[in-house]
């Protein structure tokens, strides 16, 4: 048997220890490549959606690389500690340390070697199916196969410059280096973990404290701050606070001292000591990941909402009223595509109101609401000097109060408005509606004649907007023609035209690009997460297999066992998630009120998700788990 | 009749080649009695135990404890009966590393829901009987192998069992530690009563049973009762050893 031979049957004979840390591996080299054929394709470039996407598909393959190079490191870390009383043994029979080095190296460059071929291979064949699915989402035209070679050339450097270097560095891992020392290994038992309780009090000082300045005021450096000070705190909380946390929970016996508890709350600190550092990792990275999902999907959810409310397919601003381009344009087209349309001229006047922070409100003149409201079969009051009717918009959060009674401006000058009659309906921007007699508008508008644009409001009865329309409507070819025909012209005319459809379509391929890409970089890192977990479970498995035994024999039952090692798994599983929840709830609600609609359900949509996949793998890795265990049940 | 009764047991592990560990051995422990089992590596006085353990099932004949058949039983009840009817002293003690000495002691009280109360009480009889009220709160690595095997033995007798099953309790202790284990099972059996079976090779320890039984290829070989001296016991126990296996100093070796 060569040197070669026998770190090849090592391999082999730990398949169950090695299948997770390698099929990972080659799911994260699957994802990568995957990226890098998508970046690489000879026709995204050509597609303008094709060039954000293969820019944020760049980024997640960064993130990809890194996240892989942390699996890894940890991944050989846990596994040689596993392997120490083996070492020890070789180390015995006279192997030199260079020797035991040579042996992992080899090791490590067999599996990556094999994951690597693995996951290209994976990624070969589900390409096809990744184009297509690219294809769909990101509305771009037949995307054909190819043969990769830049791709795959990339990918085959990249991770085997990374399982190079991972498995030179063993020497960094292993750091016993006397026999006995080995031999020991891992099954000397540890000492009970300690904790500062001033440390465990910054954690509090330092959390309670971000909670308190993200509340204070809302900016870029207040959220800086924030989150440095979050980040203090959780690592703080993980490593000692849970610590103190246990130990308390110890103190009161009435719970610890009954039935298993006793087991696994004791095994509770130990773990959570050990895994402190994976758990704040997990935490922090489930948190950014739920709370951009749920910002992006909130976004998304905002333009379809923006998009049912509005009842204008098109609006155009002008600055200067004799400038007739922009609607001649419009009619031209509606006409020759047989399209019936209403028009509505509207010179709608912006006023900052008093009191209320960063609320404004849009006043028109009754005359011309009269002729929209007719249309679109909205109430129809006779209003006297300065009285006014107040349409509050549906989907914007900058509601004003519904008990208002008089409207008070920020120029002092201006007189107070009655409100008579008020309502809830979008119509124009997403700001209030002040609607008053013409009179009175022309007195409020006295000093800013000349800074009124007019702006015209194009309704089209045939066009339904309750349902979002699909990207061969007519509507959206239309609307897609005119915005590109306003592209081209000179935007010196001062005017632009605003279609509704083209506006969501935008939005709609933006986000679905984002989500193409995230949800590649969440399936990955729930995987790194989940085969992490199940190899540290089972790098303790020989210590739980004893743990157990010993337990069964003095009259643990099967049911104890399970339930006791179904805690310990699902605390492993869920500790993290649960923080990750509580700080994306806290996050969201801070950065939703930047937004308009209900982000938090999105974000509570995004960890449910999230701890779906989890919960899968959790059910896979406590069934292989328990499996385990059974056996030395007596 | 016995506290614990084996009528006719048998025990084959099936293999390539079946092998006879256990041959028609019949055996009676009285309440209260305190019996040692003897005899060379592989002549099945480990199965035996393992059998009367309920931990691994017989062949053929009957184990009855207190009157009952443990190996009728479910895997759940069986679980039960071993933490309510047997206490168990191990040669590698067996305690949990991440509980405190306390904790470990009154682990099979918690498993069975029991008072806080109640516990307490137990918990401070046993520590207090056993000598080691001052290393309650320590962890097991933190003491002594002589202080963990009198901590296992508290947890074995802190439930009352009717039957404690003692395995090489002084195989991973020194002469002084093994001596000062035996005489607290000594002084358990007398005060409380409790009916022991102790597997050794070891025949100072042996010396401390009443009654010490041989065991040579899977049969009852022969049995001898102590009399009035200890001293004179363990003589006739190195005796039988040496009759029976060759060599007293190579049956005195640690078991494998």
């Amino acid at each position: 048997m060569s040197f070669r031979q026998f770190a090849f049957h090592n391999i082999r004979r730990n398949t169950s220890a090695y299948i997770a840390y390698f099929s990972s591996s080659s799911f994260a080299v699957m994802t990568l490549f995957t990226y890098l054929l998508f970046i690489h394709h000879p026709d995204i470039a050509k597609a303008p959606l094709g060039k954000m996407a293969s820019v944020g598909m760049e980024i997640a393959s960064y993130i990809t690389f890194i996240f892989s190079f942390l699996f890894v490191l940890y991944s050989i870390s846990a596994f040689l500690r596993v392997r120490l009383k083996e070492f020890g043994i070789l180390t015995i029979l006279g192997a030199q340390r260079k020797q035991l080095n040579w042996l992992i190296f080899l090791e490590n460059m067999i599996i990556g070697t094999i994951s690597v071929a693995t996951g290209i291979l994976g990624g070969l064949i589900f390409a096809k199916l990744f184009l297509l699915f690219g294809e769909n989402v990101l509305e771009l035209k037949n995307l054909p196969m190819y043969v990769p070679v830049k791709a795959i050339w990339i990918t085959v450097a990249a991770f085997m410059a990374l399982f190079f270097i991972m498995s030179s560095m063993t020497s960094f891992f292993v750091r016993q280096s006397k026999a006995l020392e080995m031999l020991q290994g891992s099954s000397k038992p540890k000492k009970e973990p300690k904790a500062s309780i001033w440390l465990a009090l910054l954690s509090v000082i330092t959390l309670s404290s971000s909670v308190y300045v993200i509340q204070r005021e809302l900016n870029e450096i207040s959220i800086l701050y924030a989150l440095l000070l979050d980040l203090i705190g959780l690592y703080f909380f993980f490593t000692q606070l849970s610590v103190v946390i246990i130990r308390l929970l110890k103190k009161n016996r009435r719970i610890y001292w009954h039935g298993i508890n006793l087991l696994w709350i004791s095994e509770l600190a130990y773990k959570v000591k050990d895994n402190a550092r994976m758990f704040f990792m997990i935490t922090m990275v489930t948190t950014v990941a739920c709370t951009s999902a749920g910002i992006v999907l909130a976004l998304k959810q905002q333009a379809e909402t923006m998009y049912k409310e509005n009842p204008f397919a098109f609006t155009v601003y002008s600055e200067d009223q004799k400038q007739p381009v922009f609607t001649e344009k419009i009619e031209q087209t509606l006409k020759s595509e047989g399209i019936e349309y209403k028009k509505f001229p509207i010179r709608a006047m912006l006023f900052s109101l008093k009191g209320l922070k960063d609320q404004n409100l849009n006043m028109v003149r009754q005359s011309e609401y009269k002729e929209m409201a007719r249309s679109l079969s909205l109430p129809i009051i006779s209003l006297q000097d300065y009285e006014t009717l107040l349409i509050q918009p549906t989907v914007s959060k900058k509601q004003l109060p519904a008990d208002l009674t008089q409207l008070t401006f920020a120029n002092e000058k201006l007189p107070q408005l009655m409100i008579k009659k008020q309502f809830k309906k979008t119509l124009i921007e997403s700001v209030p509606l002040a609607v008053v007699n013409d009179h009175t508008y022309d007195q409020m508008t006295k000093t800013y004649k000349n800074k009124i644009g007019q702006d015209y409001y194009y309704f089209i009865p045939s066009w339904n907007h309750d349902k979002v329309s699909t990207s061969n409507s007519t509507e959206l070819k239309i609307s897609t023609e005119l915005e590109n025909w306003d592209r081209s012209i000179n935007h010196q005319i001062g005017g632009f035209i605003l279609s509704r459809g083209f506006q969501y379509q935008t939005t709609q391929q933006g986000t679905n690009v984002v989500i193409f890409i995230g949800l590649f970089i969440v399936a990955i890192f729930s995987v790194f997460i989940a085969s992490f977990l199940y190899f540290k479970l089972f790098s303790d498995l020989q210590q739980d297999k004893r743990y157990y035994h010993g337990l069964s024999k003095i009259g643990l039952s099967l049911k104890e066992m399970k339930r006791t090692a179904t805690n310990q798994i699902a605390l492993l599983f869920y500790i993290p998630i649960f923080f990750a929840g509580i700080q994306t709830m806290v996050g969201i609600s801070i950065l939703g009120d930047v937004y308009d609609t209900g982000t938090l359900t999105v974000g509570l949509t995004a960890i449910g998700i999230f701890v779906a996949i989890q919960t899968v793998y959790f059910f896979i890795v406590r069934a292989r788990y328990l499996a385990q265990l059974k056996n030395v049940m007596v | 009749m016995g506290m614990l009764e084996i009528q006719k047991l048998s025990k084959i592990y099936n293999g390539k080649v079946s092998t006879r560990a256990l041959n028609n051995i019949d055996l009676t422990i009285e309440q209260g009695e305190f019996v040692g089992i003897m005899g060379a590596s592989g002549s099945g006085k480990t199965t035996l135990l393992n059998m009367v353990s309920t931990i691994d099932t017989p062949s053929s004949g009957k184990i009855l404890i207190n009157n009952q058949n443990p190996h009728q039983m479910k895997k759940n009840q069986l679980a039960q009966f071993r933490r309510r009817q047997l206490g168990f002293v191990f040669q590698d003690f067996n305690l949990l590393d991440t509980l405190t000495i306390a904790e470990n002691i009154v682990l099979p009280l918690t498993l069975e829901k029991k008072s806080l109360k109640e516990m307490d009480e137990k918990l401070k009889a046993v520590a207090e009987k056993l000598g080691i009220v001052e290393i309650l709160n320590k962890r097991t690595y933190e003491v002594s192998g002589g202080q963990r095997q009198r901590a296992a033995i508290a947890r074995a007798t802190i439930h009352s069992p009717v039957l404690l099953l003692a395995d090489e309790p002084t195989g991973a202790l020194d002469s002084k530690s093994s001596r000062n284990v035996m005489e607290m099972m000594e002084k358990i059996n007398q005060t409380d009563g409790t009916t022991m079976m102790l597997v050794t090779h070891d025949p100072l320890a042996a010396s401390y049973c009443h009654r010490v039984v041989f065991i040579k290829d899977g049969e009852l070989y022969n049995e001898i009762h102590r009399g009035q001296n200890r001293q004179e016991f363990f003589q006739e126990i190195i005796d039988m050893l040496s009759f029976l296996g060759g060599n007293a100093h190579e049956l005195s070796a640690v078991r494998v």
